[in-house]
């Protein structure tokens, strides 16, 4: 296999797409100094969040090809390291925030080397119930373990991170943050898929004993894979904390974990703009979906069904 | 106290082993996890309620209606889940399912609403003592229907015509249509007698309990897994085994370790199962290759 160390990010087939991608980050970014509100600002806002846990899971479920259905325990460990960090540990410090984000991502990371692990030897269904099993165990933790996670009663007044003076107050300026923590989020990934990492993880999804033969260490690769999407997940799981304030193990349900898994499936697995797609596309729908109240999970299982009957590689896959 | 937990092992075990001999059958004919299995379980409860407190049924007659109306649910989650896309990969129908699942989880929300239903206390005479036991009378059915329900089981797929056409297309589900076995009407079948199992299950542990949620079907789904896995997925007498040693863990864990963890001790057992025994304790399936 050829190693390019330095695959060209900007590498696309043709001019039409560099524009495409240049025109929706100009769009992007210039979102909420066109549209004001609170309203469209937090529901954009969740729309990034939802892009880079989806991403994320897309190195597994994409390119790896092992379904997880339980990334809400990666998301979970990197919000409640990231929270309990800037609540116990250094409440004061402007810089806590950031300090404690990329930590909530390595903890997650160390959970994805312990999940990957067990990959090697189970794979498909198998799999799935592993993976959630390994998402409601985090949960039981963080609702048992009283000292550390405050149980059921949640972290609360978790504070708001800030640069030195710079306090990020408004919706607006959390729009920011998570669009730029989405494309520090894509830019390695999308390295990664170009890279011979990238083909690797593919070779395997393609077939494992080929790709063995032909020299890819699958033990290597596969935790590799589990722990860069956890560490991802975690940094996303940060994120929810300091948005919301607050942060309870109901958060981290195995339907949160569920939902994330259909927007990758929705989109189209081990794309990308699939998972951006799908998280755009499922976080508008429940939204749509709101006035239905509890019945919008009825919603959400039949659009499953339909589209694993009807386009099962996804909307936008081939 | 020790005795006394035991004994509540063993109802719970009787109940987990009932859900994953159902579960179990569907996936040694199907080669397949069944995630509505848990959906079906909690309509199960739902129905002899409905029979029980709406309709005031006798129990017997509320237990009937429930096993045969969730026979012919077991009919739909068939047709609409799995028939669909029989000829898709593994992946795509099991996630199909989990879908279905969803949708039936959440219109028994729907029709029944989402607060906890109760059962009626005066159902079945009161608790008595005997040997410094406290002992309920649903214990007793509970594990009597149990004990039963596999001797029948045991009997119907190792004695009958139906039983030798589950375990061919178990073995090789090509071969055994070459053979002349109608698999569209053997998935039925399955389909139908492990509805009415996991309905049955779902009514006792309803009972039992006098209580019964809309949202438990995905933890019966993972703990009839667990149990089934610990008796080697695809084998009947392994899933009795596993269930009532899923039950003691789970009972005396929650009496000696700890309550909050009570639902946890199956993952943790799963996780073990998988990483050191993944052909189950009886140990003769082998483990799916990559």
């Amino acid at each position: 296999m050829e190693r390019t160390a330095f695959p060209g990010l900007f590498r696309f087939q043709n001019r039409r797409s560099q524009v495409t991608i240049l025109g929706l980050l100009a769009l992007a970014v210039v979102f909420p100094l066109v549209i004001r509100g609170d309203y469209p600002v937090h529901m954009a806002n969740f729309v990034l969040y939802n892009m880079i846990l989806a991403v994320s899971l897309d190195i597994v479920a994409g390119f790896l090809g092992e379904i997880s259905f339980g990334h809400a325990g990666f998301i979970a460990i990197g919000a409640y390291t990231t929270a309990i960090l800037m609540t116990k540990v250094f409440p004061d410090a402007w810089w806590g925030f950031w300090v404690a984000l990329p930590i909530g991502g390595v903890m997650a990371a160390a959970a994805g080397v312990l999940v990957g692990f067990p990959a090697l030897r189970i794979s498909g269904q198998y799999f799935f119930m592993v993976t959630m099993g390994f998402g409601e165990i985090i949960r039981f933790v963080l609702l048992n373990w009283h000292e550390v996670t405050n149980g059921a009663m949640g972290v609360t007044a978790i504070p708001t991170p800030s640069i030195g003076a710079f306090v990020f107050s408004e919706r607006w300026h959390f729009y920011w943050l998570f669009l730029a923590i989405l494309i520090l989020t894509l830019i390695p990934i999308v390295f990664l898929r170009r890279s011979y990492i990238g083909r690797a993880w593919i070779a395997i999804r393609e077939d494992p004993v080929a790709a063995e033969a032909m020299g890819i260490r699958l033990t290597a690769y596969k935790v590799m894979a589990f722990a860069i999407s956890a560490f991802f997940a975690g940094i996303g799981g940060g994120l929810l904390g300091i948005y919301l304030n607050y942060l309870h193990p109901s958060n981290f349900l195995a339907t949160e974990s569920i939902l994330i898994l259909t927007m990758v499936l929705l989109g189209g697995p081990g794309l990308i703009y699939g998972a951006l797609f799908g998280a755009a596309l499922m976080t508008g729908l429940s939204e749509v979906l709101r006035p239905l109240g509890d019945a919008r999970m009825l919603f959400i299982g039949a659009m499953m069904m339909m589209l694993m009957i009807l386009r099962p590689r996804g909307i936008l896959g081939k | 106290m020790f005795w006394q937990q035991v004994l509540n092992g063993l109802t719970l075990g009787g109940v987990y082993a009932l859900v994953a001999i159902g579960y179990t059958l569907v996936y040694g004919v199907l080669g397949m996890i069944n995630f509505a299995h848990g959906s079906i379980y909690t309509l199960g409860a739902y129905l002899a309620f409905t029979g029980v407190v709406m309709l005031h049924l006798p129990f017997p007659l509320a237990f009937l209606f429930s096993l045969v109306m969730t026979a012919v649910a077991g009919i739909v989650v068939e047709r609409t889940g799995y028939y669909p896309l029989r000829n898709a990969s593994v992946e795509t129908q099991v996630i199909c399912i989990f879908g279905l699942s969803i949708v039936l989880d959440n219109t028994i929300m729907l029709i029944w609403g989402s607060p906890a239903r109760a059962f009626p206390m005066d159902l079945f005479p009161t608790n008595f003592e005997f040997l410094g036991l406290v002992i309920s009378p649903v214990q007793i059915i509970i594990i009597a229907f149990a004990l039963v329900i596999m001797g029948l089981l045991y009997l119907l797929v190792f004695r009958t015509k139906p039983g030798l056409a589950m375990r061919a297309v178990a073995l090789n589900p090509e071969a055994a249509n070459l053979m002349g076995i109608n698999i569209g009407r053997l998935r039925l079948q399955t389909f139908v007698l492990s509805a009415s199992l996991a309905a049955s299950a779902g009514t006792l542990i309803g009972v039992y309990y006098k209580i019964i949620s809309y949202n438990v079907g995905l933890s019966i789904v993972i703990k009839a897994f667990v149990v089934s896995i610990l008796g080697g997925i695809g084998n009947i007498a392994g899933a009795m085994v596993g269930g009532l040693v899923l039950g003691q863990v789970e009972t005396l864990g929650a009496a000696y370790v700890s309550t909050g963890y009570k639902d946890a001790f199956a993952y943790i057992v799963m996780i073990l199962v998988l990483m050191l025994r993944p052909n189950g304790i009886l140990g003769v399936y082998t483990r799916e290759k990559v």
